[in-house]
């Protein structure tokens, strides 16, 4: 089987918690996954034991089908970005690209047309003979790139590859680091951010790292619609999801929860055996809107402004409610004023419901209503609820 | 105060007659407000009180250090002698004392044994102490602090122990000699050259050997494992990247060694005294020989001369090797 697979990896340092624990996760060939995660995750960790810099402590990693846990890092076909990028200072352009085919004796001639081909597609084919420290930061984000290129390996790391452009230039990068990795098409990219926004946007699929476990992989829709743990939740999207506490009862055979003095139906399977609980809530600020303009069936809930984010396409408003304070999306005008009474809503179709103490969903993720989730045209059709 | 000539100059001129860019140019690009004439806020200026604060220092330095090396350098061109008539009858006598010079045997084997002593001793100093330096980087944590603290110990040792160190290890019946099983064997006597040079390199290693040890700590390590995963082979890392980013440490380490072996006059003279013969004689001793030995004061401050423009000349062939690129 091509592509590659971690098999139960742990990375022990001293008596530390582990860096990395258990991680299982495959991935196939020309696939674009991302690592992503707090500071101190153990992504980077994963991504450097990929690399063969890090040693696993136990477990083994596979690459084509290969053990390649023991085998040293320039016999692994794989070409890593660095968040510094490394370059060689004391190069110039022309040999921090050419560094690799260099010491790999390639011969000279091929080495040249190589070089000329791919500073071409990055668009640095002028810069070859200067120096790293004459480039500006993007340039050399390019050369870096361009560097791990050269080989055409089987495999691409990059750790934290934008994190030090500025914001502008990270939105281009993003689009052109996409549009490469579909011009290899056999290269699998393993990407590693702590910018949730870059996970989304740039992975086929995400893995959600926290404390060394992997706790969710699935594509980016996946995570948005249907997060596994309440960590993943609020991790993923923009801003971050509310989370406020409720009691889950089973009335009638039907699932009931109550929060912030409201009481609502769960429209949507939950997971086999499910039982009355304390249970969190979470509802996307995109989900919670005016009551005004609320469908039938939707939950109301009062409270009183608080401070209000202008985006430029909306407003997200804090809501003090009794409990609790949510954040809500509100239409771009009026601007409401601070400490008014108002009345927001969701829909208990667009609500995520996780047990308070194992912090896991309990949304019964196997049922067809919700395993079609994966689409988001697809998630809760009307035909299931109710 | 709007009124200052050449500050409302009008906009546009200069950079639309398509003028080379300077900041003059820039400054009046359209759009932009011309930039105020006058003396800058924040010009630097010079503060005359400070010279009153620099009184004191500059006159311990005239007195104890650039008085007495000017005064030196002239004593060189006189005839004065520690003992007889010339110590207290004495004057310039010209280009005298070069003749002496240019026609002295013992200085040109001075100057031979000099060279080859700096040479030795750079040498053995830089590759060792870089040899050191690498391999503490992956020691084990006790073996480096061991290790390190006795290689610096050995540094710290001033010149006179580490002489007689090395003299009662070297010198027939000495240590070296019982443990090789050549109790008789006379090492310093047979090769007194190498021996103190040796015993150079054994007391500047653990100098050489820190600063490498520091310089290596501030090479990226993303660098090297970047060459890592080119598959770049150990020695190939080194060649490449170690060794070109260490360039200036090592050029600065080579200068400084070059220095500090001349000044290592007490070690020799423990040792050998620049014997035996003048097999050992390098021009610090020879100089302090002249002067202190055979009373020509003069002539060994022509030496000493002599070895101040060697100095100057080692410092500007390194200076000029750490600035070109290559």
């Amino acid at each position: 089987m091509p592509g590659l697979r971690f098999e139960h990896v742990w990375k022990l340092y001293g008596r530390q918690a582990p860096a990395v624990a258990d991680l299982s996760l495959d991935i196939a060939e020309g696939e674009f996954l991302v690592l992503v995660g707090a500071s101190g995750c153990g992504k980077t960790t994963s991504l450097r034991m990929l690399a063969g810099l890090e040693r696993p402590s136990y477990g083994r990693i596979w690459m084509g089908g290969k053990d390649v846990t023991d085998i040293p890092p320039g016999r692994r076909d794989v070409s890593m970005v660095f968040q510094s990028y490394a370059l060689y200072p004391n190069m110039t352009v022309y040999k921090n690209l050419a560094f690799g085919p260099r010491v790999r004796r390639e011969p000279r001639e091929h080495i040249r047309r190589r070089v000329e081909e791919v500073a071409e597609i990055l668009g640095i084919g002028g810069l070859l003979d200067r120096h790293p420290g004459e480039l500006s930061g993007g340039q050399r984000q390019r050369v870096a790139l361009g560097r791990a290129m050269i080989r055409e390996p089987s495999l691409f790391l990059m750790d934290e590859p934008l994190s030090n452009l500025d914001a502008a230039l990270r939105v281009q990068m993003r689009a052109e680091l996409i549009r490469l990795h579909k011009r290899l098409e056999r290269t699998a990219t393993v990407y590693v951010t702590h910018d949730q926004v870059e996970a989304l946007t740039m992975g086929d699929r995400v893995a959600v790292l926290k404390d060394g476990s992997l706790l969710q992989v699935g594509t980016p829709a996946e995570l948005y619609d249907a997060p596994a743990t309440v960590y993943v939740a609020t991790f993923i999207g923009s801003p971050a999801m509310n989370v406020i506490p409720g009691r889950l009862s089973i009335v009638g055979g039907r699932p009931r929860v109550a929060c912030l003095g409201a009481e609502f139906e769960v429209p949507w399977p939950l997971r086999p055996g499910a039982a009355a609980r304390d249970v969190l809530v979470g509802i996307r600020p995109d989900d919670l809107g005016p009551a005004a303009r609320a469908p039938r069936g939707a939950v109301r809930i009062g409270g009183r402004t608080d401070v209000c984010e202008q985006t430029g396409i909306a407003i997200y408003a804090t809501v003090n409610c009794p409990g609790a304070a949510l954040v809500a999306r509100l239409p771009r005008s009026p601007v409401p004023a601070a400490n008014q009474p108002i009345e927001v809503a969701f829909d208990p179709r667009d609500v995520h419901l996780f047990d308070s103490r194992t912090q896991a969903s309990i949304a019964d993720r196997s049922h067809p209503a919700l395993a079609g989730v994966a689409s988001p045209a697809a998630a809760a059709p009307p035909g299931t609820t109710k | 105060m709007t009124a200052r000539p050449g500050a409302p100059a009008p906009a546009g001129t200069g950079a639309g007659a398509g003028e080379a860019p300077g900041p003059a140019a820039a400054a009046q690009a359209p759009g932009r407000p011309a930039v105020p004439q006058g003396l800058r806020r924040d010009a630097e200026r010079f503060q005359w009180g400070s010279l009153a604060l620099l009184v004191p220092s500059a006159a311990l330095l005239a007195v104890l250090f650039i008085i007495p090396v000017v005064y030196a350098f002239y004593l060189g061109f006189t005839n004065l002698q520690l003992v007889g008539i010339h110590a207290v009858d004495w004057h310039f006598t010209g280009a005298e004392n070069l003749r002496r010079l240019a026609g002295d045997q013992v200085f040109r084997y001075s100057m031979e044994l000099t060279l080859a002593f700096i040479a030795g001793s750079v040498a053995g100093v830089v590759i060792i102490g870089l040899a050191l330096a690498m391999l503490m980087q992956t020691a084990l944590a006790p073996v480096r602090i061991v290790a390190g603290g006795i290689v610096i110990v050995a540094w710290m040792m001033p010149a006179i122990t580490a002489g007689m160190t090395w003299y009662a290890s070297t010198t027939a019946g000495g240590t070296f000699g019982t443990l090789l099983g050549l109790a008789n064997s006379d090492f310093l006597h047979r090769e007194p050259l190498l021996i103190v040079t040796l015993a150079n390199i054994w007391s500047q290693t653990g100098f050489a050997m820190m600063v490498f040890g520091a310089a290596l700590r501030n090479i990226p390590r993303d660098l090297l494992e970047s060459a890592q995963i080119e598959n770049a082979s150990r020695p190939q890392r080194f060649a490449r990247i170690t060794l070109p980013l260490l360039r200036p440490t090592i050029v600065t380490t080579v200068l400084l060694i070059t220095l500090i072996s001349l000044a290592n006059f007490g070690l020799i003279y423990v040792m050998t005294q620049g014997g035996p013969g003048n097999a050992t004689d390098i021009l610090p001793l020879y100089s302090y020989q002249q002067a202190f030995q055979f009373d020509n004061l003069a002539y060994g401050a022509l030496i000493g001369n002599a070895l101040v423009i060697l100095c100057a000349i080692f410092g500007a062939i390194y200076v000029r090797a750490s600035r070109s690129r290559a």
